[in-house]
């Protein structure tokens, strides 16, 4: 099983004098139950890679497969075969006069038998009470809940796989966390790729990590290698989150220090010791 | 300067979006103004160029009232608004088209637009692209595009409304300096709309707002040494900020506003 590409190319404009290649060369895989964080410089065709693995965007080279077979187009009905795609800025979508309304509005398109409940259960998946939040207006909702509200809709339409592009963007505290966790339990039965800029934020518990870089896959590999490595975001043109530099900067400056990790109190012990006494 | 005198603000018949606010934004000076989603962040950037007028108390602008529609023009010349998105606000079918915008609605003359426009572009950076379609350009670039369109006003004041939300990490550190260089070397006074730790550490004073009202306001070393008032606040750590944080509890003499790994090891060896 897996969602599958294959030596993915996409060039926007094929064949006209607009033409413009987005991506080149791109093989990526993500299993149910796993997540894939995808990170590179703004314009390195991250949206543009989401597009293409959900099916909206056919590729100009290569192949998408989930399990055995070629993915012809967005809503295949059999669950194995859906994927779910989430926006950027997803709640600009939300259309409907209720909450229950808009995130039922997937289901009952797919032909569900129970839209409601479908749209109950996914409400709940993303931490929203669908007693309280069902009937209120999408309009009345924070940053953070109207976020989980698009996702919600998403999911209703139980996808096997799940693609977000930037979820947390321009969200609160609260809010990114309560994203963040809605993330975590979606990964639970489906395969998870997740776009973003913030690597910190699911880098630590990702199972891989991809870097694209001008379209191409600059780095592929366990996310665990990346946080060792952090040298590995500058030469893709990235900043690597400040928590693993803190600790690059510290072995620049001569110092020993244990593998590289994410967690900021091990971090804090690691820089600690590495450059108390003598050494600093 | 720019001055909030317990300033009330609601959409049409609906609830307070601000109620009492004072604020001022001196020359040279950086205030931030940060505050979880849905606090009235950028009602208060709207109101800072008269966008909006206040429902209740003045918004002053080196003296003229935002609200006074004989003197709006005025205010308008003297503070440049820089929105969220910058495709809200990019208009030209080129880089140097889109900067001389403002300065052209102004009436200024030709030979100085074409002045300001090579200033303004060098000054964020975007020197060399003159002749480039604004929607070739990445996104950190457009919204350096967005701020070389008010510089090129002329504008003593520059209101930034979250700017970097759209920039990776890369984009976000350029935009600090150019930040720094609008209030320290330009002396502008910028309003600064931000949730990110690491520009509320760049600012003179941060005025944290909660439910419409100015719930914390101080120097962004208080706020940043205290993690209980900023998870009061609403307001994320940073994981600099909390490595920093982590570091001072092992008793290491590291400044709160010590907001990313270089000024964290440079202070470790300090």
């Amino acid at each position: 099983m897996g969602l599958t590409l294959t030596g993915v190319g996409l060039v926007y404009g094929a064949g006209t004098r607009y033409a413009r290649r987005a991506l080149g060369g791109v093989d990526m895989t993500v299993e149910i139950g796993e997540l894939v964080v995808v990170l590179g410089p703004t314009g390195s065709g991250k949206s543009t890679l989401l597009r293409v693995a959900a099916g909206v965007l056919p590729p100009t080279e290569g192949r998408v497969e989930v399990g055995e077979r070629r993915l012809e187009g967005p809503a295949a009905l059999e669950r194995e075969r859906r994927i779910g795609l989430v926006f950027q800025n997803p709640e600009k979508q939300l259309f409907a006069e209720t909450v229950a309304d808009d995130v039922a509005f997937g289901p009952r398109n797919l032909g569900s038998p129970d839209p409601e409940a479908a749209a109950g259960e996914a409400l709940a998946r993303v931490g929203l009470d669908p007693a309280g939040f069902g009937p209120r207006s999408p309009f009345t909702l924070s940053g953070g809940e109207a976020r989980r509200v698009a996702l919600a809709g998403v999911l209703a339409m139980d996808p096997a796989y799940v693609l977000l592009d930037e979820p947390t963007t321009g969200l609160d505290a609260a809010g990114r966390r309560a994203v963040l966790e809605a993330v975590r339990a979606v990964r639970g039965d489906a395969g998870v790729v997740v776009v973003t800029h913030d690597a910190e934020e699911l880098l630590g518990e990702a199972d891989r990590a991809i870097i694209l870089s001008e379209g191409r896959v600059a780095h592929a590999g366990p996310a665990e290698g990346l946080v060792r490595r952090p040298d590995l975001f500058a030469e893709s043109g990235l900043l690597a989150p400040d928590v693993l530099r803190a600790q690059l900067l510290a072995t620049d400056r001569g110092v020993a220090m244990p593998p590289f990790v994410l967690d900021v109190e091990e971090a804090a012990a690691a820089l600690d010791a590495a450059t108390r006494g003598g050494s600093a | 300067m720019i001055e909030f005198c317990d300033v009330g603000f609601a959409y049409r018949d609906g609830p307070a979006v601000l109620s009492g606010v004072s604020l001022c934004i001196d020359a040279g000076r950086i205030v931030a103004v940060a505050g979880p989603n849905g606090s009235g962040k950028s009602t208060l950037a709207l109101l800072a160029d008269g966008l909006l007028a206040p429902t209740s108390g003045r918004v002053l602008v080196d003296g003229m009232d935002v609200a006074d529609e004989a003197t709006v023009w005025n205010v308008r010349a003297r503070v440049g608004l820089v929105f969220q998105n910058p495709d809200d606000q990019i208009v030209g079918s080129l880089v140097e088209e889109d900067t001389a915008f403002g300065p052209e609605n102004l009436g200024v003359s030709r030979d100085e637009i074409a002045r300001r426009v090579s200033e303004s572009l060098a000054a964020v950076g975007l020197g060399g692209l003159e002749r480039r379609e604004p929607h070739l350009l990445s996104e950190g670039q457009k919204q350096r595009l967005a701020v070389a369109g008010v510089l090129a006003m002329g504008v003593p004041y520059v209101v930034l409304d979250e700017p970097t939300a759209l920039l990776d990490p890369v984009g976000r550190r350029e935009f600090a300096s150019i930040l720094c260089g609008l209030a320290r070397d330009d002396r502008r006074g910028v309003l600064l709309v931000t949730h990110r730790p690491s520009e509320i550490a760049l600012a003179d004073e941060v005025v944290v707002l909660g439910g419409g009202t100015i719930a914390w306001r101080g120097e962004p070393a208080s706020l940043l040494a205290d993690t209980s008032l900023m998870a009061s606040l609403d307001l994320a750590e940073s994981p600099a900020g909390a490595l920093a944080a982590l570091l001072r509890a092992r008793g290491r003499a590291v400044p709160s506003t010590a907001q990313d790994a270089e000024s964290l090891v440079n202070a470790l060896w300090a």
